[in-house]
């Protein structure tokens, strides 16, 4: 970051939504590592990665008029564009079959399935705080944000009632908060 | 609202990444509008998760970032790019004197006002009538809505029911006004069906008086070795329900007295109604 320019959370807003793209390029520097971080948490193969944030920086320019404000921060809007966009190609179907020809065995909560990352994912963000939790939460957590299942599928999967289901992803995510902080 | 407890019930969290279901999502953004403190909280662990995201970020590969604006570049490409209009042919003009030209303009604008009334007329009566039909509709939409909830709950009660009349365990007991001397309506009928697998008891009232208040509620005993025991209070009820009541794992018989609502510690045996012994 050779020029020292910084905005302002408003000022950048205002920019992107007029579509400059010194101010894309700006956002590109300042957030791309974070965004990359939390598509590799749950895409764990680098080619698939890498076309993820591309498609991510697409989708930021085509919906940036849809942002609001008032309904949180930029970089939440972007993590959510990112995670769906991470969601939807791990279950699309030739991600499925590619982990297939990678013959690994399945678990629920190994983020070194296929051509693993260096760092560990496990290491880093989210993932990291998740690590610290309990295991019957975390795998929890897992399910329900790292590979987007829905809270009903979860409760199928676990074999757990679908009550007990809510309570305890909303307790794990408040201890989250707190490894967070 | 109980901010607090909504605050740390972790639906700041669920919402901010993006996991709450559409109801929830909807409930938060209104708490955030009026709850000041809402707002504020959901805003600290955003920033929290900023924070933490910027300091673990993951660098992707260098090469990513000449694909990343070249792919942004083609986009603003494609949006900037303008649809000319083929070029109008010049209109064959005649000319007028002014004098003309102007009464010309004046009788065409006066015609086109009648016609644009008219029509403003005509459409506005035909949103009118469109409007009411479309009323009415919804109308009979949300009758006919409210009349198959009543039609599904009467429907799934008889279904409960017959469920428990045709289950194999059921031992059943008769409960008759006839079998108590002093009761107040001796015609009084009742039916016990007793799972001797579960030991869950169902009533079924044949037929029962009203009670004159809403004061009273009929209660169901258990007689278990000449000791009367709670099994349930109910209300008289219409239809062919039957109605759940207290698990009773032994007893030798049956009885329904009236008492207070909510019931009683003991029964008031003056207002015994009926009374049915195991057989």
């Amino acid at each position: 970051m050779g020029t020292a320019i910084t905005y302002t959370e408003q000022e950048l807003v205002a920019l992107l939504k007029n579509k400059d793209q010194n101010a894309f390029g700006y956002l590109y520097e300042r957030y791309s590592g974070a965004l990359y971080s939390s598509i590799v948490q749950i895409v764990d193969q680098q080619e698939l990665a890498n076309d993820v944030l591309q498609e991510v920086f697409v989708n930021i320019w085509r919906r940036i008029e849809t942002y609001d404000a008032a309904k949180g921060r930029l970089y939440t809007w972007m993590l959510n564009i990112a995670r769906n966009a991470s969601i939807d190609l791990l279950r699309s179907k030739g991600f499925q079959n590619s982990k297939k020809n990678a013959s690994i065995p399945e678990n629920v909560d190994d983020g070194t399935l296929g051509t693993a990352f260096q760092p560990d994912a496990n290491n880093i963000g989210l993932k990291k705080a998740v690590q610290q939790l309990k295991e019957e939460h975390r795998i929890l957590i897992d399910l329900a944000y790292f590979k987007g299942y829905t809270h009903e599928e979860i409760a199928e999967i676990t074999k757990t009632p679908l009550g007990t289901v809510k309570t305890r992803i909303r307790s794990a995510l408040t201890q989250m908060r707190s490894l967070l902080s | 609202m109980n901010t607090k407890e909504y605050i740390e019930s972790g639906i700041i969290e669920s919402y901010v990444l993006g996991m709450t279901s559409e109801e929830e999502r909807l409930e938060f953004e209104q708490a955030c509008a009026s709850y000041p403190e809402v707002k504020a909280a959901r805003e600290a662990f955003e920033i929290a998760l900023e924070n933490q995201a910027l300091a673990t970020a993951v660098a992707p590969p260098p090469q990513l970032k000449g694909l990343v604006m070249e792919a942004l570049s083609i986009e603003a490409k494609e949006e900037t790019k303008v649809v000319k209009m083929p070029a109008v042919p010049p209109a064959n003009v005649v000319v007028m004197d002014p004098n003309k030209r102007l009464r010309f303009v004046a009788a065409a604008a006066v015609v086109l006002f009648l016609i644009s009334s008219g029509l403003n007329f005509y459409y506005f009566n035909q949103y009118k009538s469109a409007t009411a039909l479309y009323d009415n509709l919804v109308k009979e939409n949300t009758e006919v809505a409210s009349n198959y909830k009543k039609i599904e709950a009467k429907y799934s009660e008889a279904v409960e029911s017959m469920k428990v009349l045709q289950n194999p365990n059921m031992v059943v007991v008769k409960m008759a006004g006839s079998e108590v001397a002093t009761s107040p309506d001796p015609s009084s009928l009742a039916t016990i069906y007793w799972d001797a697998a579960t030991k869950d008891v169902y009533l079924m009232v044949n037929k029962m008086p009203a009670p004159k208040t809403t004061e009273e509620q009929y209660q169901l005993w258990a007689l278990v070795d000449g000791v009367p025991v709670d099994a349930g209070v109910f209300d008289i009820q219409n239809g062919v329900a039957v109605l759940k009541m207290k698990n009773i794992p032994k007893a030798q018989a049956f009885a329904v007295t009236l008492e207070k609502r909510g019931g009683s510690p003991t029964p008031h045996l003056e207002q015994l109604y009926v009374l049915g012994k195991v057989s």
